[in-house]
């Protein structure tokens, strides 16, 4: 009897160690999808870190090309397949758990008051649905400003513009010594950041409600019309590359590295790019040019969160997955690992004590626009989505894609002046059609 | 064997392929044309539109720059394609010494990535990065210098030399397979009877080459049409759409910031139906010729 009971006792003293050393085993393992490399992602960067101190969890770091990414995406939504844990837009992160809430955790509940008030506003527009769930984990803040080229400047004794006309009194010294003044590339159509910023400066937001809602003001009357004469009339001096229409925003980059150009519209997600390059100390980072002949406030910066990190709906069946990867993010912006993003060039929209004189050049400067006075404001182009209930089916044809393809056709040349009148008058029947949609 | 089991043998191993064909060639074009005539945008809830989006079609400027765009492709290349790659098939039909290195040199651009060699081209036509235009000034041919790609209207027949260039050896050895299959007892007879070179070629030869030559025209039509690889890596459509062409359009509005599928499906049925159009309506004339 004494016997059996022995060996009774041993078999669960053995069984519990067993169950405790598989329990502090058991790994959980995190897929994770971006399209940029890990040391140049904010994430990418901090997961070492993170796994050193909790060895139970892995990342498994997976790199996507970008436009790959996008539409696998779409086909992961319509299969409930998304990743564990990835990088994608806020707006279609919103608008997947507004219309697909099943594909995505709403993350609502993991933002205690006291977590969500370190961030900084302006955090929320773009990711949190109409009803204010909370779609991802805030990227970086976006700050979609100028990088200037300052030794160019010096070396044709010309000072850093401020305003639109010293800009244009730049353009053809630059032009003739062959350099370009502001470099930009049309192959890809999507890097006209600092362009969208100059529709701001001609109060397209100020305006928004009588543009996008009332229709009581025309786009061809609009202030912002101002901005795409005003690219229109730099065209026409030779302010961009000849034959951009062919330059992919990769050889735009590189054309500005090899000092072939004054200054380029780069966000903060790009950074990566210039941080540690030889022409960094070369490099002033700054809101660029007013317009005094704006009746709209200058006083106004593109700096919001325009991209997040979305939690795949299926994470909801293992909770030991979701509670790391909540865990992770929460640490992420941390006084401890906001210093190892701001290395990899973001920095996280949050309040955190912090001293910036470690930074580089750019990062400094960044650092310096994020915590400036000027009113931080979402890009223009979000101006008639917003209102327009951040629906990307009616925004994207009656908006977004003509006046993007208006921007870029000026910027390449194969629009002039003339043409503005005629397609800023197309937007409007477009408006008219999504107005009418919005009231069905 | 008994006649049912052979029957059902025969279907057990065609089964497989079947199935292959039924899901991702059957399926999917089903699904397209069903697509075709609904309202279906990411994220949207999908309904029946009847023939909105081929209403849109006709209003679409951009559409039909892409379709007037494919056409100028289509037309180019058969011009450019038909004779070179007819003559380049007589030369590859000779031996002669290095007549082995020759067809090496002439199918391997077939071979090659197409990314690959569209990319060397790039950077011998893009007007702002490619040798082109400067070696043409350095010649003295300066005044000869164009936008060859990222211009208004250049575009179409760049693309056209450069997919002539990349397929001409395909269709050279399909010609040259087709010259071989001729006896040359004919030839030798003709000759006897006192025909010259040239009436061998237009009386002999070239009807006997009739059928291959059906391919080859038929293959141009599909291929043409399907332009895509060469527009995305050169110009992705632009600038403002003006180097557009069906197949990169469809794509775009797939899968550019519209991501509407509608459109997009109901694009493909028209290239679909253009593609089958023509090379069935090529072949019909053809046929119908020959009977009469």
């Amino acid at each position: 009897m004494r016997k059996l009971f022995t060996i009774l006792l041993i078999s669960v003293v053995l069984l519990s160690v067993g169950a405790m050393a598989f329990a502090a085993a058991k790994t959980i393992t995190i897929t994770y999808v971006n399209f940029i490399g890990k040391e140049t992602d904010q994430v990418g960067a901090t997961i070492d870190t993170y796994m050193k101190a909790h060895p139970n969890v892995k990342f498994d770091y997976q790199i996507v090309d970008h436009t790959t990414m996008q539409q696998k995406y779409q086909v992961m939504i319509s299969s409930n397949t998304l990743p564990d844990f990835f990088w994608w837009n806020a707006i279609w992160l919103s608008q997947t758990l507004q219309n697909n809430p099943t594909t995505l955790v709403d993350l609502t509940p993991y933002f205690d008051p006291a977590f969500k008030s370190k961030f900084l506003s302006g955090t929320w527009n773009l990711l949190a649905t109409k009803d204010g769930r909370i779609a991802g984990f805030p990227a970086e803040m976006q700050v979609q400003a100028w990088m200037l080229n300052k030794s160019l400047f010096d070396k044709y004794g010309l000072k850093i513009p401020t305003t639109y006309e010293e800009l244009k009194a730049c353009v053809p010294v630059f032009k003739k010594n062959g350099i370009a003044t502001i470099d930009i590339g049309t192959l890809d159509p999507w890097p006209t950041w600092g362009f969208y910023q100059w529709m701001q400066l001609w109060g397209i937001d100020d305006q928004g409600d009588d543009l996008f809602l009332t229709h009581k003001v025309k786009t061809v009357d609009a202030g912002y019309a101002a901005a795409f004469k005003a690219i229109a009339e730099l065209k026409a001096l030779g302010a961009f590359p000849d034959n951009n229409a062919t330059l992919n925003f990769e050889a735009m980059v590189q054309m500005f590295l090899a000092g072939k150009a004054a200054m380029i519209s780069l966000p903060s997600d790009q950074l990566g790019k210039i941080v540690g390059q030889p022409i960094e100390k070369d490099l002033v980072f700054n809101w660029g040019i007013n317009f005094p002949n704006s009746p709209y406030s200058q006083k106004q910066a593109i700096k919001f969160v325009g991209n997040g990190y979305g939690v795949g709906g299926n994470v909801e069946k293992d909770q030991d997955k979701l509670k790391a990867i909540v865990d992770f993010n929460k640490w992420r912006y941390s006084n401890d690992a906001f210093p190892i993003a701001l290395k990899a060039g973001f920095i996280l929209p949050v309040k955190v004590a912090f001293n910036p004189s470690s930074l580089g050049p750019v990062m400094k400067q960044q650092y310096t626009l994020i915590n400036d006075a000027m009113k931080g404001t979402i890009t223009a182009a979000y101006s008639p989505y917003l209102r327009w209930n951040t629906d990307a089916n009616i925004y994207s044809p009656a908006w977004g894609n003509p006046i993007d393809n208006l921007l870029v056709s000026l910027l390449n040349g194969s629009m002039t002046a003339a043409d503005i009148p005629t397609e800023l008058a197309k937007v409007d029947v477009n408006i008219d059609g999504a107005i009418a949609q919005l009231k069905k | 064997m008994h006649a049912f089991c052979k029957r059902w043998i025969k279907l057990l191993f065609l089964l497989p392929t079947l199935f292959f064909f039924t899901v991702y060639t059957l399926y999917p074009v089903a699904t397209t044309f069903r697509t075709a005539f609904q309202y279906n945008m990411i994220n949207s809830q999908k309904h029946y539109n009847t023939l909105d989006n081929f209403k849109r079609m006709i209003k679409d400027d951009h559409a039909l720059t892409a379709i007037k765009n494919s056409a100028i492709i289509m037309l180019s290349e058969f011009i450019l394609l038909f004779p070179l790659s007819f003559l380049l098939g007589l030369l590859l039909n000779i031996s002669f010494r290095g007549s082995g290195f020759v067809k090496l040199i002439t199918f391997t651009p077939y071979i090659l990535s197409g990314v690959l060699t569209t990319l060397v081209w790039y950077f011998v036509v893009d007007p702002g990065m490619g040798i082109l235009n400067p070696f043409l000034k350095a010649i003295g041919l300066g005044k000869l210098a164009r936008v060859w790609i990222g211009g208004p209207t250049l575009t179409p027949y760049t693309v056209s030399v450069i997919d002539t260039w990349k397929s001409i050896g395909f269709y050279a050895v399909l010609i040259m397979a087709g010259l071989k299959m001729i006896p040359r007892e004919l030839n030798e007879a003709a000759t006897i009877d006192g025909a010259s070179k040239p009436q061998r070629a237009w009386y002999l030869t070239l009807p006997l080459l009739k059928e291959t030559l059906k391919i080859c025209v038929v293959y141009i039509i599909i291929n043409a049409l399907q332009t895509f690889q060469t527009i995305v890596i050169l110009t992705r459509g632009g600038p403002n759409y003006k180097s557009t062409v069906l197949a990169y359009y469809i794509y775009d509005e797939q899968w550019g910031f519209d991501r509407n599928f509608g459109y997009g499906a109901a694009l493909s049925l028209i290239l679909f139906v253009l593609i089958m159009g023509l090379s069935i309506g090529f072949l019909t004339v053809t046929r119908k010729r020959v009977e009469n």
